[in-house]
């Protein structure tokens, strides 16, 4: 099924032109088709490949 | 001349840094109008360098092979009280007032820098076709893009502008104007340079590297720039070996894979033929080619891009009102981004993890991969699709689709220039290693750039003649 992504974008008071937004919306289904069948390789310890140290930092 | 040879001739006092530095920014003030790779000519601050170079190499004091050398930077690399624009419009009076990292390396080590390179708007784009800095063209054919979004570094080096600039590469921005521009682009291992005092497009994603005449010159740039750096939360502590290949190159006992699924899938038939040409002169050297099958790039590629997406829209969200002052393409990216949900992001960077592990399998079965850079040589400014045997693609999603995956896996990636197509274009090896193994993939990069030798470089001159028209008017492909 794929979203409304217009339903999205007034939910999240986003200031996307109607015009746009059909383009934006194709481009997100199709990289949604290949990537929701990818969430099932996924295991519930599987930790994000980002990470925080808590170390002081030279610079923020 | 490459990077080396400008180091040799003046230590062989056959000019001074400052009389090189002179005739480059003459050549660059006088191509650049129609080259549009400079966004920034940085005259008095690069004379006065190459001075003070000249004046500590007459003292017996040398810092090494970039010591009085002329380089660039991409206009997103922060220059302490020089604009830094980032290639866009709402940072087109961004002053920085420190030096980005990279910036800082090179001036300890004597670089000359001369000027900051256009590119794509905010990185985000493989066109380089900027519209507010101008269209970059590519010196092989002015009428075709450079690459990007590093288009304009990719454009100054094959030029003959200057022997290295740097770029930075998040979804393929080094490597694809490397191949386009028939140049040499070096992305190391995430970690392995410092992305201190750049502008971010997707801070897990974005990586630093050389754009270079040779190998060796992209080895050299690496040996100034590989090192820890704590202000850089990603830079690895590992420890940094000489990534200089020496003088004659042995590639016996290497294992080169060369991928039996994906990669050679919708590309053009030379392209193809150059990559298989170019494992044969390895297997000549002595390495061996094995064919071998690589986890699914399609789905890498996917989780690339979902990362990719939202935190280049995060990153840019305070500005997102502004929408009049961000050129169409790069918009439409950052809008999709802002809906897409933060679950996706979070799950996306677990795929990632889950995905690089799988890679591993193929470490254990080869030392590096050989694959084509891009899928075709450089596209026409303006080109919205590609031609695969009688099917279309999005001439972005195309061009980045052999490269983006290894920016979300973090692995070093080398592209090389292995021959011209029957346009006269060039086209590109990607050379892929395992996370910190620069040394391997630049040691096979050397070695067949012995092999086949330098260059060519485009020939252009005062008029803005295609390539394309020269090489057709000839008869000979």
């Amino acid at each position: 099924m794929t979203k409304d992504w217009k339903k999205i974008a007034g939910g999240l008071n986003l200031e996307i032109p109607e015009s746009e937004l059909e383009g934006v919306g194709l481009a997100l289904d199709e990289l949604d088709a290949v990537f929701h069948p990818l969430l099932q390789l996924l295991s519930p310890v599987t930790e994000p490949a980002f990470h925080f140290e808590c170390e002081p930092e030279e610079h923020l | 001349m490459t990077l080396q040879q400008i180091a040799r001739a003046l230590r062989n006092r056959e000019f001074t840094a400052a009389e090189f530095a002179a005739a480059t920014l003459d050549r660059i003030k006088k191509f650049n109008p129609r080259l549009c790779g400079f966004i920034t000519i940085m005259e008095e601050a690069a004379i006065a360098q190459a001075r003070q170079a000249d004046a500590e190499l007459a003292r017996g004091v040398d810092r090494g092979l970039v010591h009085g050398v002329p380089v660039a930077v991409k206009d997103l690399f922060f220059t302490q009280g020089v604009p830094t624009t980032s290639g866009s419009r709402i940072f087109a009076n961004h002053v920085p007032g420190h030096d980005a990292a990279v910036v800082k390396r090179l001036a300890d080590a004597g670089a000359v820098l001369v000027g900051k390179t256009n590119m794509h708007e905010l990185a985000y784009g493989i066109t380089s076709s900027n519209p507010h800095f101008g269209t970059v063209r590519n010196p092989w054919d002015f009428e075709r893009i450079p690459g990007g979004s590093s288009g304009g570094s990719g454009c100054a080096v094959a030029a003959g502008l200057i022997p290295m600039a740097m770029g930075s590469d998040t979804g393929g921005s080094i490597r694809i104007p490397a191949s386009f521009c028939g140049v040499v682009g070096l992305k190391p291992t995430y970690g392995r340079i410092s992305r201190y005092g750049t502008m971010p497009l997707s801070f897990t994603l974005d990586h630093m590297g050389p754009l270079a005449r040779s190998v060796r010159d992209a080895a050299t740039t690496l040996n100034v720039l590989a090192g820890f750096d704590g202000r850089d939360p990603s830079s690895s502590r590992r420890p940094v070996v000489d990534f200089l290949p020496g003088e004659h190159v042995s590639l016996r006992g290497l294992r080169i894979g060369l991928p039996e699924n994906f990669y050679f899938d919708r590309i053009h038939s030379e392209v193809d033929l150059a990559v298989r040409r170019m494992a044969a002169c390895a297997e000549s050297l002595g390495a061996q080619i094995a064919p071998v099958r690589v986890p699914d790039i399609r789905a890498i590629n996917t989780v690339a891009r979902i990362i990719l997406l939202t935190e280049a829209s995060a990153v840019m969200q305070p500005y997102l009102a502004r929408r009049s002052e961000f050129g169409p393409d790069v918009l439409r990216l950052l809008d999709q981004g802002c809906l897409l949900p933060a679950t996706d992001y979070v799950n996306a960077q677990r795929l990632r993890r889950v995905m690089r592990q799988e890679f591993e399998a193929v470490w254990k079965q080869v030392d590096c991969l050989f694959t084509p850079t891009t899928p075709t040589s450089a596209p026409r400014i303006g080109q919205a699709t590609l031609d695969f045997n009688e099917t279309e693609e999005d001439t972005r999603i195309a061009t980045t689709r052999l490269v983006r995956a290894i920016n979300a896996l973090g692995f070093p990636a080398l592209s090389i220039p292995c021959g011209r197509d029957a346009l006269g274009l060039p086209m590109g090896l990607q050379i892929i290693g395992p996370a910190f193994q620069e040394e391997p993939i630049l040691r096979v990069g050397a070695a067949l750039e012995d092999a086949i030798g330098l260059g060519p470089w485009p020939e252009f001159d005062e008029s803005p003649r295609p390539r394309i028209e020269r090489v057709q008017s000839n008869g000979s492909p």
